[in-house]
């Protein structure tokens, strides 16, 4: 997770005003490159399959709970406000399983870390399988 | 004459040498320009000369040193209602005794049969002093408050001593029975309803003849079973009534007599079914809870695990009944918690739910207990021993074949490992978010006071550390360690209070001024406290207490700027929310202290932190003068921007559970 910061707190260095707003806007240049470079370009066929949820809910028990609560929606966090997983409706960063990977993958917002470092791909594949599952009926997974 | 008495005996007769420990404002300035507390400290001393003339030496009036070097005068008949409890308390053992006036007849009846006994600024913050002294002595502490306004200023701290199963007695004035109902005069509020759900037992006594018989009702709750506060209040009619002789007492009979020292022991059966599954399984682990420190079982325990190889993990609001340095020892060691395929929860009476520890959904669990009724409350249970913890652990040391466990015990080490290099690695990248930020990040904090406490001349047993805080505690919990029972007080210990942290301070430092429990080996030692600037605020007035008893402290303060939570209210739409969460910035705490009679330092490189220290612990040692270091950092630190971040996994047992 925190391989490859070095450059990257480079352009996090604070400067000026008018330095501030052009690193900020280097740095999301940057941050997007290599998001662009590592992210997949389709979902994995993983989110549509049962049994790759019931993997994901263990992954999800030991990575995401305890932002998220054991039942994806957020209520007993006192940390922070945590997305409410079971309503798609109310989330900022999107609501694809692409969107779900990248989330989960290079973090999101102010609080949600990335787990590049951590999971593996086929990892968050099924905690998203997991997240869908727990959500709306008509998202989840219907594959056995 | 107690070791609080002799320190401020000494301050007393030598007059010239306490001219020189006072810190008056001059001290302050010159001490701040001379620790290179930086440039904006030094540009204020001609400002503050303005003002010098005017200014007057902060002092301990001579009545303090003399009140407390007075002989204890333990009460006899014929005596009050109050002093019957007092002498009640003091033959039960109180150890501790902390409350703000009010509540006259009780705490000067208290402070006369010669409980060592401390007045503070606030109620609130006295409970948790009192608790502190508890969480590492594991004796019964005392605190009262007056009637309404005192006792619900206790309330938030009566209700972290309930989470952490506290044995905390709570007394407090209230008004009187004849008046009930009428809110005649002020102060009038109806306590008990208050405490409910924070509590074990509590009563309003409203017979005067049955004061006795109810200090018993109360130590039997505080003495047997599960700890919890105990909360009694009294009306002027109960603690001014005048008792002649034993006789007009309801049920005056001695301690031997009104409860019983017998404890619950485990049946052999579950022993032997215990047992057979440890054999079974391949990778057991112990996790020693409060249950543990309460009941005096570390050595049991350290024979247990030392006898079949087995894992001890801790989680309490207190830490050092395993020692960090056993190399069973797994409080550091995630992946084998993750690892473990048996569960033995001993003592854990704040009982965390399924997904809350980090153990695999397919590990099995025994628990320990000695209240049958909580066992199989959250986690389902294997198997379950109603037992004392010692009682248990010994009985599990007997019957226990000797077994070494290579493997294991080398996957702990595995895991300590890659824990600690995680904390190397978040203490680099600290030391460059230092520099490019020009102030000091947390991990860089935490690094520093454990390299300070346990690698440098100090005995890495010596000193008792308050270990609270809310962000900054996520980092410094990573680098404090334990080494024997008591060394270390879990501010957040899951209530999650934000604020008690300065009153634990008075509290584990009063009980290490008295050397009680296993704190008495280091005695007069001073002791280290952590927190933040949102939860200093609460309780920074008991700077004043610290200075006023000379109880020597060093408070580490991260100041960052804001509420841990701050992020909550930037993003995901908010609108005119981020003010709420947001202090001034680089607010100057360590003058508060220095303006109430301690010492201040100002940190904002990592260079200057461990010299903070020296100078501090070295003042606290000599002098008893704490000392609270102001580390300035940044609360962006918390956001993604700065990784890891806020981490989530820091210690298990720093709440209730790995988090």
């Amino acid at each position: 997770m925190l391989r490859n910061k070095k450059s990257l707190r480079f352009w996090l260095k604070p400067r000026s005003h008018l330095g501030s707003v052009v690193t900020t806007t280097m740095v999301l240049f940057y941050a997007a490159a290599l998001i662009a470079a590592e992210m997949p370009t389709k979902a994995s066929p993983l989110v549509n399959s049962k049994i790759a949820a019931v993997a994901g809910k263990s992954q999800y028990l030991i990575n995401c709970q305890q932002c998220h609560d054991a039942d994806g929606r957020a209520l007993a966090n006192i940390d922070f406000i945590a997305a409410d997983l079971t309503s798609p409706d109310t989330w900022y960063y999107g609501t694809t399983p692409l969107h779900i990977f990248r989330s989960i993958k290079f973090g999101a917002g102010l609080e949600m870390p990335p787990f590049k470092d951590s999971l593996s791909d086929e990892m968050i594949w099924q905690i998203i399988a997991h997240v869908l599952n727990i959500g709306p009926e008509e998202n989840r997974p219907k594959e056995e | 004459m107690t070791t609080q008495q002799k320190n401020l005996e000494t301050t007393r007769v030598d007059e010239k040498k306490q001219e020189e420990k006072i810190v008056s404002r001059r001290n302050f300035i010159k001490g701040t320009a001379l620790a290179g507390a930086g440039a904006a400290a030094i540009l204020q001393v001609d400002e503050s000369k303005a003002h010098e003339d005017d200014a007057t030496d902060i002092r301990i009036p001579e009545e303090i040193p003399r009140t407390l070097a007075e002989a204890a005068k333990p009460a006899n008949f014929p005596m009050s209602g109050a002093e019957v409890f007092a002498k009640f308390c003091s033959d039960e053992g109180v150890a501790g005794f902390f409350c703000c006036p009010g509540n006259y007849n009780m705490i000067n009846a208290i402070a006369a049969e010669g409980i060592p006994s401390y007045g503070g600024r606030c109620e609130g913050n006295m409970t948790a002093a009192a608790d502190g002294f508890a969480r590492v002595t594991g004796e019964i502490a005392a605190t009262s408050g007056t009637e309404g306004p005192g006792f619900t200023n206790m309330i938030m701290n009566i209700g972290a001593a309930n989470s952490a199963r506290t044995p905390l007695l709570v007394i407090a004035s209230n008004k009187t029975i004849g008046e009930d109902d009428t809110e005649h005069g002020i102060q009038t509020a109806y306590q008990q309803v208050q405490t409910d759900g924070l509590k074990k037992w509590g009563k309003r006594l409203i017979t005067p003849n049955r004061i006795y018989e109810y200090a018993a009702y109360a130590f039997r709750q505080l003495k047997t079973g599960v700890p919890k506060p105990v909360h009694l209040d009294f009306p002027g009619e109960i603690s001014r009534a005048r008792f002649e002789e034993p006789g007009e007492l309801q049920y005056y009979y001695d301690k031997t007599r009104y409860r019983t020292e017998s404890k619950p022991h485990p049946n052999p059966a579950d022993i032997n079914r215990a047992v057979d599954m440890i054999q079974r399984s391949e990778r057991p682990m112990i996790v020693a809870s409060t249950g543990v420190f309460y009941d005096k079982a570390w050595e049991a325990l350290e024979r247990v695990a030392d006898k079949n190889g087995i894992a001890v993990v801790e989680s309490a609001p207190q830490r050092g009944h395993f020692s960090d340095g056993h190399e069973l020892s797994a409080s550091t060691a995630f992946d084998a918690i993750r690892s473990a395929d048996l569960v033995i929860l001993v003592g854990q009476y704040c009982m965390p739910s399924i997904g809350e520890f980090a153990f695999g959904p397919d590990a099995r669990w025994i628990r320990i207990d000695p209240d049958a009724t909580d066992i199989g409350r959250n986690v389902p249970i294997d198997l379950g021993i109603v037992s004392s913890e010692n009682a248990a652990l010994e009985a599990l040391a007997e019957a226990l074949p000797a077994r070494t466990r290579q493997s294991w015990r080398d996957e702990l080490a595995a895991a300590r490992k890659a824990f600690d290099d995680q904390s190397e690695e978040y203490y680099r990248l600290g030391l460059q978010y230092s520099a490019d930020t020009e102030s000091i990040h947390p991990a860089v904090i935490g690094k520093h006071l454990g390299d300070f406490l346990y690698a440098g001349d100090i005995d890495r047993d010596q000193t008792t550390v308050v270990s609270g805080g809310y962000g900054i505690g996520r980092y410094t919990r990573r680098y404090l360690r334990a080494f024997r029972p008591g060394q270390i007080c879990n501010g957040a210990y899951q209530y999650g209070a934000i604020g008690p942290d300065v009153g634990y301070t008075v509290g584990v430092g009063a009980a290490v001024q008295n050397g009680v429990g296993p704190q008495a080996p280091y005695k007069g030692s001073p002791v280290v406290g952590v927190t933040g600037d949102a939860g200093v605020a609460y309780s920074i007035m008991e700077f004043e207490t610290l200075g006023k008893y000379r109880i020597p402290a060093v408070m580490i303060v991260y100041n960052n700027n804001a509420w841990g939570v701050w992020t909550s209210g930037a993003g995901r739409g908010a609108v005119r929310a981020q003010h709420m969460y947001l202090f001034q910035e680089n607010l100057r705490y360590e003058k508060i202290a220095e303006a109430l009679g301690c010492n201040g330092e100002y940190v904002t490189r990592p260079d200057q932190l461990t010299p903070a220290l020296e100078r501090s612990y070295a003042l606290a040692e000599k002098e008893g003068i704490s000392t609270l270091i102001n580390c300035q950092g940044k609360k962006e630190f918390w956001t993604n921007q700065y990784p890891p971040a806020m981490p989530r996994h820091f210690a298990p047992g720093a709440l209730a559970y790995y988090k």
